[in-house]
C-alpha cells in the first residue's frame, strides 16, 4: 500500500467536510446539552473525630482492643444494612421515581452509592511498636442527592445512626466481656469449692498418714519401742524376784507348827515319822521286834505312815483286786453264786474296794489341808509370789498391746508416702483452681470497670467536629469541563470517522493510487465535470436546507418560549448554571 | 500489486513484437486524408444544449476537461500506431464508471484530428445508451443487426456538425446479450468495421467487467481501455479487472470523475 501524505488526509478532509461538520456539530451539541441539563448533585457531609478514652489506658484498659479502621467499618457494615437504609427512604421519601420502577434492592443500592464513606488517617507512631504507621483519626459522611434540604437531613441521620451503633456495639461489647468473665468465675468458684471439699474428705479419712503427721508418728514409734525396752526390764526383773520367792516358799512349811500345851514345838506327822523311822531302826537294833517299844513304835509308824499318805497300799491293793476279780470270774463258773468259795471272793473283793476308797478320802482331806496353809511367813511368802505373778501377767499384756501400737505406726509410716503422693496432687489442684479463680476475679472487676467506663461514655468515642450543613452550591457536575470535554470528544470523533473512512477506503485514488496498482499512470484524468443543471440543482438543495434548518430552529425555539420556559428566564437560568 | 505489474509488463512486451513497419500503411492512409461521404449514412441533428449537459465536449467551450479528453486523445493514438492498432474496448471494473461518456468524449477528440475516421460501435447490449447521449433516436440498432439482418451502413448514425465521426447504435437492451457479442456475425462485424477504411478507429463502448459480455467480446478487439472511477473503484476490482482480461493488451486506464489535485504531481 502506498504511503499517505499529509496532503493526502487534507483531502481526505475535504472529500468528508460534511460527514464531519455533521458529527462534530452532534457531539458538541449533545455535550452541551448534557452541560447544561444535567441535574445538579448536592452533597453535605460530617466530619466525625474518633476520641481516645479520656482515662488513661494505664489506669482503665477498655476491653475493646480491635483497630479503630476495623471498628468503623464493622459499623458501616451494620448502618448500611438494608433495613437501615429501607427505614431512611421511607421516612425521607427519597428515590420517589426509582421506587416506582424499579426493585427495592436496586434503590437501595443506589442509596449505598450515594452515601460515601471516608476514613480520615493520619501518620502517628504506633507507642506499641515505635514504627510510624497510619491510623485512622476521624471519617467522613456524605450523602449525594438533588435536594440540598433532603440532602442535608439524609445526612444528619446517617451521622446519628453512626453515633448510635458505635455507642450501642461498645456497650453490648463491655457487657459481653464482663457478663462472660463473672460467668466463668462462678463456674471457678464452684469448682474451687468441689476441690476444696475434696481436699477435706481426703484428709479426714488419711488423718493417720497426712505427712505433717510423719513426724509425729516417728515419735510415737521411738516412744513406744523406748516402753517396750522398759516393760521388757520390768518383766525380767519381776521373773527373778517370782523365782527367789518361790525357792523361799519351798523352804517354808505350809501349816505353821503346831505349840503344845507346853510350848513344846509339835512336831508334823512327816517329821515325826522320819524322826520315828530313826528312832525305830536305832530302837529294832536294841530290841526284838516283839519288845513292846518296837511294836508300838511300829504301830505307830504305820499309823503315821497311813497318815502322810507314805506307805500308800493302795497300788498294791488295785492289783490285788484285779487278781481277785479274775479268780472270781473263773470261779463263777464252775460254781454257783453261793458256793462259799465265791461268796468268800466277793467278800474279799468287797473289803479291798472299800480300802481303796477309803484311802482316796484320805488322800483329799490331806490335800485340802496343804492348801489352807497356816504358816503365816509361808502365807505372806506365797502373798507376794502370787503378786508378782499378776504383775509378770499385766506386764506381759501391756508389752502385747504396746507390741500392737508399734505395728500400727509402722503402718501408717509405710503408708504415708503413697497418700502423701495423693495429698499433694489434691492440693496442687486446689491451688491451681483457687489461683485461676483470683485471676478471674481480677479480670471480672476489670471488666465491670470498663463497662462503667462505656456506660459513663469515658471510653473512645466519636464526636462530630463538623455537622452536615445545607450544601448551597452543588458539586457536580462541572459544567464548563463537559462541555470542554464535549469539545476534544467532538474533534476526536470527527477526525476518528475521517481516519477510519480513509483507512477503510479501498477505492483507486488519484494518480498514485493508479500508479500504485498498475505500474503505469493512466493514459488520462479526467476531471468531475458538474453541469449547470447539477450546479443550479446543488445551489437550490443548499438553499432549501438553510430556509428549513432556520425554520425548525424558530419553530423550536418558539415552542420552548411558549410552552416550557420563557426565554429570558431561560437565559439567566443558563448563566446562573454556568456561574456555578 | 506484483502481479498487476507483472502483466501489465507482459502486455507491453506483447506490443512491442509488432513490427514497426506496420504503421506504415495507416500512416500512408493518414496522408492521404480521404474525405468521406456518408452516401448512405444518417445525418441527424443534435441539440448543442443536449451535448453541454450531457458533458459531451462537442458542446463545450474549451477547458480542463476538454483538455483532459485532448491528452486522452493524444496518448490513446500514440499507442494505436504504434502497435498498429484501430479496434479498442473500452470497459471498466466496476459500474457507472463513465464508460460510455468515456467513450463519446474519446471518439469526438479523436475525430477532431482530420486524418482519420472514428466509429463508435454501442456494444453495451444490455443496456445501450450512446444514442441517449446525442438524443437520438435510432431506426435499427446492433441488437437489429445481430437478430433482424439489418444492413451496417442502415445502422450508421452521423451527428450532424460532428465530421469523420459515426456512431453505430444499440438501440434495445438483449436479453442473451452476451452470446450475441461472441456470435459469427457479431466476429463479421468487427472485421468489416476494421477493415472497411484504413484509417478509421473503431471504439466498442462495453458493459462493466464485472459481466460476462466484455470478456466474450474482448478477444475480438486489439486492446481494451480501463475506465476507473475515483474513490470508487476498487483495488480488487482493477486488479480483477487486469486479471480477467488478460492476455488481451491493455491500452492505459483512465481515473474519471477525478477530484481537484488528483491529477497533481506523482
Amino acid at each position: 500500500m502506498e504511503e499517505k501524505d499529509f496532503q493526502d488526509y487534507i483531502a481526505a478532509f475535504k472529500r468528508n467536510k460534511a460527514q464531519f461538520t455533521l458529527i462534530f456539530g452532534g457531539v458538541i451539541g449533545f455535550s452541551l446539552l448534557i452541560a447544561l441539563f444535567w441535574p445538579a448533585t448536592y452533597r453535605s457531609s460530617a466530619t466525625i473525630l474518633i476520641e481516645e478514652q479520656e482515662i488513661p489506658t494505664e489506669l482503665v484498659k477498655s476491653t475493646i482492643t480491635t483497630y479503630a479502621a476495623q471498628r468503623l467499618q464493622m459499623i458501616n457494615q451494620r448502618v448500611m444494612t438494608r433495613a437501615n437504609l429501607e427505614k431512611i427512604i421511607e421516612k425521607f421519601d427519597l428515590y420517589a421515581d426509582e421506587r416506582k420502577k424499579s426493585p427495592t434492592e436496586e434503590v437501595i443500592e443506589k442509596m449505598r452509592k450515594d452515601l460515601d464513606f471516608e476514613p480520615i488517617s493520619a501518620e502517628v507512631i504506633d507507642p506499641r511498636t515505635g514504627q510510624p504507621s497510619k491510623a485512622t483519626i476521624a471519617f467522613s459522611l456524605a450523602y449525594d442527592g438533588r435536594n440540598p434540604e433532603l440532602v442535608q437531613q439524609v445526612a444528619n441521620e446517617i451521622t446519628s445512626l453512626y453515633l448510635e451503633e458505635n455507642l450501642k456495639s461498645r456497650t453490648q461489647k463491655t457487657a459481653e466481656t464482663s457478663d462472660f468473665l463473672s460467668e466463668e468465675a462462678t463456674q471457678m468458684s464452684e469448682y474451687v469449692a468441689q476441690v476444696e471439699r475434696k481436699l477435706a474428705d481426703f484428709k479426714e479419712q488419711h488423718i493417720h498418714n497426712l505427712p505433717e503427721q510423719k513426724d509425729l508418728n516417728l515419735q510415737f514409734m521411738d516412744r513406744t519401742e523406748r516402753d517396750i525396752n522398759e516393760v521388757d526390764t520390768q518383766l525380767r526383773s519381776l521373773e527373778e524376784r517370782k523365782l527367789y520367792l518361790e525357792g523361799q516358799l519351798a523352804q517354808i512349811q505350809p501349816e505353821s507348827p503346831i505349840a503344845s500345851s507346853t510350848g513344846e514345838r509339835i512336831m508334823s506327822s512327816v517329821d515325826r515319822l522320819k524322826a520315828l523311822q530313826t528312832e525305830y531302826l536305832s530302837l529294832s537294833s536294841k530290841y526284838s521286834d516283839k519288845h513292846p517299844d518296837v511294836v508300838k513304835m511300829r504301830q505307830e509308824i504305820e499309823a503315821l505312815t497311813r497318815e502322810t499318805g507314805g506307805g500308800d497300799s493302795s497300788v498294791d491293793q488295785v492289783k490285788q483286786l484285779t487278781q481277785l476279780r479274775g479268780e472270781l470270774a473263773s470261779l463263777s463258773d464252775k460254781y454257783a453264786a453261793n458256793h462259799p468259795d465265791v461268796i468268800k471272793l466277793n467278800k474279799q473283793i468287797k473289803a479291798l474296794e472299800d480300802s481303796i476308797a477309803r484311802q482316796e478320802t484320805g488322800r483329799k482331806a490331806r490335800k485340802v489341808a496343804a492348801a489352807q496353809p497356816d504358816n503365816p511367813a509361808y502365807i505372806t511368802l506365797q502373798a507376794q509370789r502370787d503378786s508378782i505373778t499378776q504383775d509378770i501377767a499385766a506386764l506381759g499384756k501391756k508389752r502385747l498391746e504396746l507390741k500392737a501400737k508399734l505395728a500400727d505406726y509402722e503402718k501408717r509410716l509405710s503408708e504415708t508416702p503413697d497418700v502423701e503422693r495423693q495429698y499433694l496432687s489434691l492440693v496442687r489442684d486446689y491451688e491451681n483452681a483457687s489461683a485461676k479463680y483470683r485471676e478471674l476475679k481480677a479480670k471480672e472487676m476489670e471488666a465491670q470497670i470498663a463497662q462503667q467506663l462505656e456506660k459513663k461514655s469515658k471510653g473512645e468515642r466519636f464526636s462530630i467536629i463538623e455537622p452536615p450543613l445545607l450544601p448551597e452550591k452543588p458539586v457536580k457536575p462541572n459544567r464548563l469541563a463537559i462541555a470542554f470535554l464535549g469539545l476534544v470528544l467532538a474533534i476526536a470523533s470527527g477526525s476518528g470517522y475521517v481516519l477510519l473512512r480513509e483507512t477503510l477506503d479501498k477505492s483507486v485514488r488519484g494518480l498514485k493510487g493508479v500508479v500504485a496498482l498498475t505500474g503505469v499512470p493512466p493514459l488520462a484524468v479526467i476531471p468531475l465535470f458538474e453541469t449547470d443543471v447539477e450546479v443550479d440543482e446543488q445551489k437550490r438543495r443548499r438553499f432549501v436546507a438553510i430556509l428549513v434548518g432556520t425554520g425548525v430552529l424558530v419553530a423550536a425555539v418558539l415552542l420552548v418560549h411558549l410552552l416550557w420556559t420563557p426565554l429570558d428566564v431561560l437565559w439567566f437560568r443558563l448563566l446562573r448554571k454556568l456561574d456555578a | 500489486m506484483e502481479r498487476i505489474s507483472k502483466a501489465l509488463d507482459k502486455a507491453l512486451a506483447n506490443q512491442t513484437t509488432f513490427n514497426v513497419g506496420d504503421l506504415q500503411p495507416l500512416n500512408q492512409g493518414s496522408v492521404r486524408a480521404p474525405r468521406i461521404q456518408y452516401s448512405r449514412t444518417q445525418s441527424v441533428g443534435v441539440s448543442r444544449e443536449l451535448l453541454r449537459q450531457n458533458r459531451i465536449i462537442s458542446g463545450m467551450e474549451p477547458g480542463p476537461f476538454v483538455d483532459a479528453y485532448k491528452i486522452l486523445r493524444t496518448r490513446v493514438i500514440q499507442k494505436l500506431r504504434e502497435h498498429n492498432w484501430n479496434a479498442l474496448a473500452i470497459t471498466s471494473p466496476g459500474v457507472n464508471a463513465g464508460k460510455t461518456l468515456t467513450a463519446i468524449n474519446l471518439a469526438l477528440s479523436l475525430a477532431l484530428e482530420v486524418n482519420q475516421t472514428v466509429l463508435l460501435v454501442d456494444a453495451n447490449l444490455r443496456n445501450p445508451s450512446v444514442h441517449k447521449y446525442f438524443g437520438i433516436e435510432p431506426t435499427h440498432g446492433l441488437s437489429d443487426f445481430l437478430l433482424d439482418h439489418v444492413s451496417i451502413e442502415d445502422m450508421l448514425i452521423n451527428p450532424k456538425g460532428i465530421d469523420r465521426f459515426v456512431i453505430l447504435p444499440g438501440k434495445r437492451p438483449l436479453p442473451d446479450s452476451s452470446e450475441m457479442l461472441s456470435s459469427p456475425r457479431m466476429i463479421e462485424l468487427v472485421e468489416e468495421v476494421k477493415s472497411r477504411y484504413p484509417s478509421r478507429i473503431v471504439l466498442f463502448d462495453l458493459p462493466h467487467l464485472g459481466t460476462s459480455d466484455a470478456l466474450a467480446f474482448a478477444p475480438y478487439v486489439d486492446a481494451a481501455l480501463l475506465v476507473l472511477e475515483e474513490g470508487k473503484t476498487t483495488q480488487d476490482e482493477l486488479q480483477q479487472a487486469i486479471e480477467h482480461l488478460q492476455p488481451k493488451p491493455i491500452i492505459g486506464t483512465v481515473l474519471n470523475k477525478a477530484e481537484a489535485g488528483s491529477a497533481g504531481e506523482l
